[in-house]
């Protein structure tokens, strides 16, 4: 038998999972729509990879604008939201394993969870 | 082509690349790259991006539906993120780095072999080797998992092994913006003797956070464009969802092979795209 822990971490983590999908589809289903109103017209050219802007490679700046009703920063954030949500769902299970004592996966969430952190703060970009 | 067909026609494709990933067994990343590459005649750069999106997507979307049912092993799951995580980033730096036509060749090898991977898998009985494992005892990974009512022990072995396969899996995944959900589940089902049921289950909890590992960094080198991403995560989270109701009720060996055959064909296309 499964002990009793795994299961209120499961059901915690679906709950979570559940949250960032709502948030992450309707941020972007609006920002989407902004997009669609204002750019609608405009030609589609993605042949050639130009990157993208700084205001959509930072967090803080993609927040900075979405928040002012930028329609590319606010599906942008969709995306951001999107792609926390595992490294929430890691920091859960890092929580849960230090209230438990169990010092071998709270290492192995926190060796994740540092790995997810810099990726996303783009450490390893400057290596 | 404006943005607003680009759109409209994105979403209903995504769809598509949702259900035939979930039908398939490989997941809707392995579709989203060659249908953005092949049929929109976008940059393969933007076309991982995206799919890394619609990948995290479609893994927190199935999480929220099997988690409860208790068939995934958390424990190796987590343990094994350590090895997908680390190889999801040198995997992004690759993609960085590599020329496009060898990603677009890489790619349609890969997906020719997951095809193939996955189609064993489906043909494997479940034995169950009980065995003790020593790294196995100390990480705790040993399990049990509900068949029919009640629940059947197993045991986990060649962790490490297991564990190289699982870096190699999440390098591939963050070059190429797939979930390497065939491979994972290979290195867990053969390498580490994890029942069928639980090996899908554990691989599909994995791959959000294998795939965000590698789209952090990929988000910073300007890789995912929000004109590309939008249409893509709604339609490719309902594609799966309905691809995943689909396959509880029947069974689709035939209708599997016409999309195993037609994703194959698709390998070979990303693959003379590149060479040519």
């Amino acid at each position: 038998m499964k002990n009793f822990d795994e299961q209120t971490l499961a059901r915690r983590i679906t709950y979570l999972l559940k949250w960032g999908i709502a948030l992450s589809s309707l941020t972007t289903l609006l920002g989407g729509l902004l997009f669609l109103i204002h750019h609608g017209q405009t030609k589609v050219l993605y042949k050639i990879f130009n990157g993208e802007p700084a205001f959509l490679t930072e967090v803080r700046y993609t927040f900075k604008q979405a928040i002012r009703g930028n329609s590319v920063a606010l599906i942008q954030l969709g995306a951001v939201i999107l792609m926390a949500t595992p490294i929430a769902r890691v920091l859960l299970c890092l929580l849960t394993f230090a209230k438990d004592r169990d010092w071998t996966y709270f290492l192995i969430c926190t060796l994740t969870a540092i790995l997810l952190i810099c990726s996303f703060a783009g450490v390893f970009i400057s290596l | 082509m404006d943005h607003l067909s680009f759109s409209a026609i994105l979403f209903v494709s995504s769809l598509f690349a949702g259900l035939f990933g979930a039908l398939s067994g490989l997941g809707g990343g392995i579709v989203i790259v060659p249908l953005l590459v092949l049929g929109f005649n976008v940059n393969t750069q933007y076309a991982i991006g995206a799919s890394l999106i619609g990948v995290i997507a479609t893994s927190s979307g199935s999480s929220i539906t099997f988690l409860p049912k208790r068939y995934a092993n958390m424990r190796l799951g987590m343990f094994l993120e350590t090895a997908t995580a680390s190889g999801a980033i040198l995997g992004a730096y690759f993609a960085s780095v590599a020329a496009e036509n060898l990603l677009q060749i890489l790619f349609g090898i890969v997906l020719l072999y997951s095809v193939f991977a996955a189609r064993k898998s489906q043909k494997n009985t479940e034995e169950v080797d009980m065995s003790h494992d020593r790294l196995s005892d100390k990480l705790k990974l040993d399990s049990s998992y509900p068949v029919d009512g009640s629940w059947q022990q197993y045991r986990v072995h060649r962790i490490p092994l297991g564990w190289l396969l699982m870096f190699i899996a999440g390098n591939l995944s963050g070059m190429l913006g797939i979930g390497s959900g065939a491979l994972k589940v290979l290195a867990m089902e053969r390498a580490m003797k994890v029942p069928f049921r639980v090996s899908t289950t554990t691989s599909n909890f994995m791959i959000g956070v294998t795939a965000a590992a590698s789209a952090g960094t990929l988000f910073h080198l300007g890789y995912i464009s929000p004109p590309v991403v939008m249409p893509l995560i709604p339609g490719v989270l309902i594609g799966s969802y309905a691809g995943s109701k689909i396959l509880m009720r029947a069974k689709l060996s035939y209708l599997q092979l016409i999309f195993s055959i037609m994703i194959s064909l698709i390998g070979i296309q990303m693959i003379y795209q590149g060479v040519t």
